[in-house]
């Protein structure tokens, strides 16, 4: 399976009547943007903003984050099963447009969940706003919906997602043009003794339920979801989705996935990809141990691998689904290492507090902590849904970090870190 | 040119053992006990300038007094550098070590280091204020610590930075900082499975905690005549949540008084962690009023205590839920408890 | 959770139905609930009498 991006540099963006890409300026025509949007009848207005790089400026609250790409060949299989129907993807040829990023906001969060996209977050001192948050160093196209009132709130949901896929695709589906590099994934087959590497993608937790529309997997909502393989070129290419409050964890950083992507840089050189196995965190204590037992067989046996990297989602209780997988592995003689965040809070951190313990488990990245709180000093411009959201976030503000968008990725994209001193 | 001073308890110090305990500070300029190990460890320009002793009782029965009286003798000897112990696991003496070092920081502003093993009270009462360095049990280590706490000492005198806790061996001091690393998390897993895969040695960057179980309970002898309290962390609270127990990292818990059912409208759930619709549309599938009361009618217990508690168990720090968990069984104790179902999410 | 509780040395554990509702069922009715219910309740009362010295999960 091969699949190349063709990648367009983006450097500027500006409102234009034609929406087009010429010479690294994208042009966007609001009128265009906003009917292609508003032909989704649960939408019935749509503000639209640009924000650039670095600017003195705070976007809230974050629905979703989507690099913007459409799929060539084959032509209209984006997002299959959530925005188009289900076919295969992961090969043939996909438009990326680099450097801007289409943010949705939702003008009904859930109380006490904000997630804030600030353009110069700054989590740790001293450090260029780039190296702090991948998005700080990107154009912004903001979408606003209005909903309709009458949605329930899966409705809803569903609305903002694809606003923010639709949006997506149409941005660069009207930037053709000769690419300014391109970019292939195969996994060709590589040296024999170099070790076997797989990564276990645990794509959601249930302790919060995915509901129906809340595709996952080709658009499927991987309610019961036993432990399966899929291409690593079907996560990078639409094939997978986030839930739709999943923290730490954007579709833009699933398009970029960054254990993925490190594992493909290194095929062939120091590790051998053996491929990926995809999971959820269960609800129900037999459909964890099942899935554990399913997904130790499918890095050993399948996948052959020596050495698997895992990584979680969510919020606490995923961890131990993420240990329980690991731990089972690590048995069959799969050396393990774990993506997680420290659990402890900040009142008297002389041990951490981690939901699983064992002697196996000995290698474990640190992806920071949940209970960082990060200062956001006062901005010139917000661009939220409401003015009186906007005029509170306006002032010198705080997020956790785990809602600070960009700053935590649960798929290994980032270098923010938390020790205990 | 480094002066260092030790401090030593009566048994280190060599005056005597546990009978000499209650002796009060005082000072030698000569070398005894450890200090002949720490003499072998120093560097050209460093010496030992005075070992200070302290009897363990004298020092638990008055530490205000013996403090000000050891901080006195240390003052006179002008050190650069205060080491205090090893204690290992002496309780008295990890404590009093610990105090000192505290002390002689905030009182003279010089570089203050102890060592001790996990369970000594010393480390759970002052790590947050005290480099107190990692050791085992067994003194004869002694050397060994003794060789670590001199380069720790050091180098808080040249104003080094410390590296992390686990790098240099000393108790983490409970400040959660938040720091960008070389390399996205990714990169950096991938680091550490090939260092792994290659037998090659590979510092975990997050460590897993330990908990030191007490021993079991003995079971009920007599159920029939057993009195039982539910108590619940899933955050089960009465309508509008009186009480405030937070939606996560509680820092109480709450009792409150039940009759036969619970009905869905007269609670509310406070728990973040998990989807808690099905509790609020029936509580009893979080707390188990209604299979209790039969039970008690059936004379399978003897009694229902007439209060569930509860409180909420989510992203709870580990020593804040042994806090919670000790003062919900004082409570229960208190009225007569025999037994307690504890129901979590 | 039970491995959890294992973890952190708690020495009688008994399962229950799931992290939503570990003493009910969203898919039962009312009378299954109740069967279930007093199920993990006896299940309870048992661990309440058995000795034990280490943490042990009853099923």
């Amino acid at each position: 399976m091969k699949l190349t991006w063709r990648i367009h540099r983006v450097q500027a963006v500006q409102w234009a009547d034609e929406t087009r890409l010429s010479t690294g300026a994208l042009e966007v025509s609001r009128a265009q943007l906003k009917g292609e949007l508003l032909k989704d009848e649960r939408l019935t207005a749509v503000g639209l903003h640009l924000a650039s790089p670095g600017e003195s400026c705070r976007i809230l609250p974050v629905f979703d984050v989507v690099e913007p790409r459409v799929k060539l060949e084959p032509a209209g299989a984006d997002f299959p099963g959530v925005l188009t129907p289900v076919r295969p993807v992961g090969m043939g040829a996909t438009r990326v447009l680099r450097g801007i990023a289409v943010d949705v906001l939702d003008p009904n969060p859930m109380p006490n969940r904000v997630p804030i996209l600030d353009l110069r977050i700054a989590p740790v001192e001293g450090a260029e706003p780039a190296e702090q948050s991948r998005y700080s160093s990107l154009h912004h196209l903001v979408v606003v919906p209005t909903l309709n009132e009458g949605l329930d709130i899966n409705e809803r949901r569903n609305a903002l997602r694809l606003a923010s896929l639709r949006a997506a695709v149409f941005l660069a589906q009207h930037a053709d043009g000769k690419p300014d590099e391109e970019q292939t994934f195969e996994l060709t087959p590589a040296n024999e003794s170099l070790p076997r590497v797989a990564y276990v993608f645990q794509l959601h937790s249930h302790q919060r339920p995915t509901v129906p529309g809340e595709g996952l997997l080709y658009g499927d909502n991987c309610r019961h979801l036993l432990p399966t393989i899929v291409q690593p070129n079907e996560v990078l290419d639409g094939a997978v989705m986030r839930a739709y409050d999943s923290m730490a964890m954007e579709t833009y950083s699933i398009q970029n996935h960054a254990v993925i992507l490190d594992l493909y840089r290194r095929h062939g050189r120091d590790l051998c990809f053996a491929g990926v196995v995809v999971n959820v965190a269960n609800q129900l204590p037999e459909e964890r141990d099942r899935a554990t037992v399913v997904a130790g067989n499918l890095v050993k046996y399948a996948l052959r691998a020596d050495g698997a990297v895992f990584t979680k989602s969510g919020g606490g209780a995923p961890h131990v689904d993420m240990a329980l997988a690991a731990e089972r592995c690590e048995e069959l003689g799969v050396k393990t290492t774990m993506l997680a965040w420290d659990l402890t809070s900040t009142d008297d951190g002389a041990e951490g507090a981690q939901l699983f313990s064992s002697p196996l488990l000995d290698a474990i990245i640190s992806l920071g902590s949940n209970n960082i709180d990060i200062g956001l000093p006062a901005v010139e411009r917000v661009i939220a849904p409401s003015a009186e959201l906007a005029e509170r976030y306006q002032r010198d503000a705080s997020v956790p970090a785990l809602r600070a968008v960009g700053v935590m990725d649960h798929l290994g994209g980032s270098r923010f870190t938390a020790a205990f001193y | 040119m480094a002066r260092i001073v030790l401090y030593l308890n009566q048994f280190f110090g060599q005056i005597g053992g546990e009978d000499m305990a209650g002796v009060g500070p005082r000072f030698t300029t000569e070398v005894v006990g450890p200090g002949r190990a720490l003499i072998g460890l120093l560097e050209p320009g460093e010496g030992l300038a005075a070992t200070v002793i302290c009897g363990d009782n004298y020092f638990a029965e008055q530490p205000e007094k013996a403090a000000a009286e050891c901080l006195g003798h240390i003052r006179l000897a002008q050190p650069d550098i205060f080491l205090a112990g090893p204690a290992f696991n002496a309780g008295r003496y990890g404590v009093a070590c610990a105090a000192l070092c505290k002390a002689v920081q905030s009182q003279l502003g010089i570089p203050a280091v102890t060592a001790m093993y996990d369970e000594n009270p010393g480390v759970d009462v002052y790590h947050r204020e005290v480099i107190i360095l990692r050791t085992g049990q067994s003194a004869a280590a002694m050397r060994d610590v003794l060789d670590r706490m001199l380069r720790l000492g050091r180098k808080l005198r040249a104003g080094e930075p410390l590296g992390k806790p686990q790098m240099e061996g000393y108790f983490p001091q409970g400040r959660l900082e938040a720091e960008l690393a070389d390399k996205p998390a990714a990169s950096r897993a991938l680091d550490m499975l090939l260092a792994k895969l290659a037998g090659q040695p590979f510092q975990t960057e997050l460590a897993l905690p330990a908990f030191n179980p007490p021993p079991p309970p003995p079971a009920v002898r007599d159920l029939a005549h057993a009195k039982v309290a539910l108590v619940t962390d899933g955050g089960l609270v009465p309508t509008g949540n009186p009480d405030g127990i937070e939606v996560s990292a509680a820092s109480k818990f709450a009792a409150y008084r039940i009759e036969d059912r619970l009905e869905p409208a007269d609670y509310d759930v406070s728990h973040g962690g998990y989807d808690n619709r099905y509790v609020k549309q029936d509580p009893h599938r979080l707390v188990p009023l209604d299979v209790a009361r039969e039970l008690e009618r059936e004379g399978r217990i003897g009694q229902l205590h007439d209060e569930f508690v509860t409180t909420t168990g989510l992203a709870n720090p580990v020593n804040n839920s042994r806090r919670l968990g000790r003062g919900i069984a004082d409570h229960l104790k208190e009225a007569g408890v025999d037994a307690v179902i504890l129901t979590s999410t | 959770m039970t491995s959890v509780a294992e973890m952190v040395g708690s020495h009688r554990i008994v399962q229950g139905n799931g992290i939503v509702h570990p003493l009910g069922s969203a898919e039962s009715s009312p009378e299954e609930e109740h069967r279930l219910r007093r199920k993990i309740m006896e299940r309870a009362l048992d661990a309440l009498t058995t000795e034990v010295d280490q943490p042990t999960v009853f099923k």
